[in-house]
């Protein structure tokens, strides 16, 4: 059996957090990855919205970070900052913010 | 470019491996600008990143890198020395400031920079005069106050424009909208020219009107390596060529022989800047 990483454990973790239908901003790095493995299993409805502000993506191959194009696929509202970090996330209209901790 | 003067603020569009101006950084640097202020909620760009300890004087930015590339090197290490003034706002609070200049108002009242670290930091740091805790008229609820940002020339890469500066941009659009319309000058560089009849088309997927734009800049591949969407894919060689020339101090020299001796793209990108485009009268 491979060994369990901390990583891996943090995003089942992350994942299960996340419930279908909820929405959610996510932020880059390994939320993003908790936030793919819910939509793939658990939670295929979550209305995720990353920092870089696109919604419901479910994107097939492993993006680079929030400004890679394969994230946006499937996408259905692009917008920007204003949209998700301000009518959204600042409006407090979201059911979970995750984002990484320095 | 030229008319851009030392000292000036300018606004940078695009974000992180995105649609980033690189011909304009380009320029700049090849036109020796000196003590610009750099405003952008994202911090990377490459060559801005490599280059700003030379050009600029002061970074109001966001947080951000070069994605999986790897962190901004030279900013890191301008930040280390102090060859740089810096002010670290969030990517939220530098869009609310834009759409305050692009609305004509002095000041934004914000909620999500309260209680943060970054206000802390900022308090303590060079940004203290662009921030004061305010309340509600009306409610008495706790805000912060924050003056607005007015770029002197905001320059902002798009998919495409006609000859009179109506702009379409794909894909997410970050802060690049508010940006570019709170700035004084607008020069926009667009991958493709295309007809006003085109525009007059499809009027919704015009962002920025033909108004607010002072000159097109006609530059295909003007944002390589970082991509332009529905137009090409960010280089990842060159991403990772930058990022490694990036951590030694000296090495950007070499760094833009190697990108200037790149035949395929590069040359094209060069020949095509010589002409530099469309300019409004």
């Amino acid at each position: 059996m491979t060994e369990i990483r901390a990583t891996e454990i943090m995003v089942a973790a992350g994942a299960r957090e996340l419930k279908d239908s909820e929405i959610v901003v996510v932020g880059i790095g390994l939320p993003q990855v908790a936030c793919f493995l819910a939509k793939g299993t658990h939670a295929p409805g979550l209305d995720a919205s990353s920092r870089n502000r696109r919604r419901q993506y479910a994107p097939l191959h492993t993006p680079v970070g929030l400004a890679d194009s394969r994230i946006f696929y499937r996408a259905t509202c692009w917008s920007g900052f204003l949209d998700v970090m301000g009518m959204n996330l600042h409006r407090g209209v979201v059911d979970h913010r995750i984002s990484r901790r320095a | 470019m030229r008319t851009i003067r030392d000292g000036s603020h300018i606004a940078l569009g695009g974000f992180a491996i995105a649609r980033n101006v690189i011909a304009v950084v380009h320029e700049l640097i090849r036109q020796n600008k000196r003590n610009l202020t750099v405003s952008r909620a994202s911090r990377a760009s490459i060559r801005t990143c490599s280059s700003a300890p030379i050009w600029s004087a002061r970074l109001i930015i966001g947080g951000g890198s070069l994605d999986r590339f790897g962190p901004v090197h030279c900013i890191n290490r301008a930040r280390e020395t102090g060859s740089l003034a810096f002010e670290d706002w969030t990517s939220l609070s530098i869009c609310f400031r834009y759409l305050a200049g692009a609305l004509g108002l002095s000041f934004i009242p914000i909620k999500s920079l309260l209680a943060s670290e970054i206000l802390e930091r900022l308090e303590r740091g060079g940004a203290k005069r662009e921030l004061s805790p305010m309340q509600c008229p009306f409610t008495g609820e706790a805000y912060l106050a924050m003056t607005a940002l007015t770029p002197d020339v905001s320059f902002v890469h798009v998919q495409s424009a006609d000859a009179e500066g109506n702009c379409r941009i794909d894909g997410p659009r970050w802060e690049n909208e508010e940006q570019a319309k709170a700035a004084r000058r607008l020069i926009v560089i667009a991958e493709e020219i295309v007809p006003t009849e085109a525009i007059q088309k499809e009027p919704g997927r015009t962002i920025i009107p033909a108004h607010r734009v002072e000159a097109v800049i006609h530059q295909p591949f003007g944002a390589h390596p970082t991509a332009v969407f529905g137009c090409y894919d960010y280089d990842a060689a060159h991403l990772k060529l930058y990022v490694d020339h990036s951590k030694r101090p000296n090495a950007s020299a070499s760094t833009s022989r190697t990108t200037f001796s790149r035949p395929e793209i590069t040359t094209r990108i060069w020949r095509r800047w010589a002409a530099f485009g469309i300019w409004k009268a």
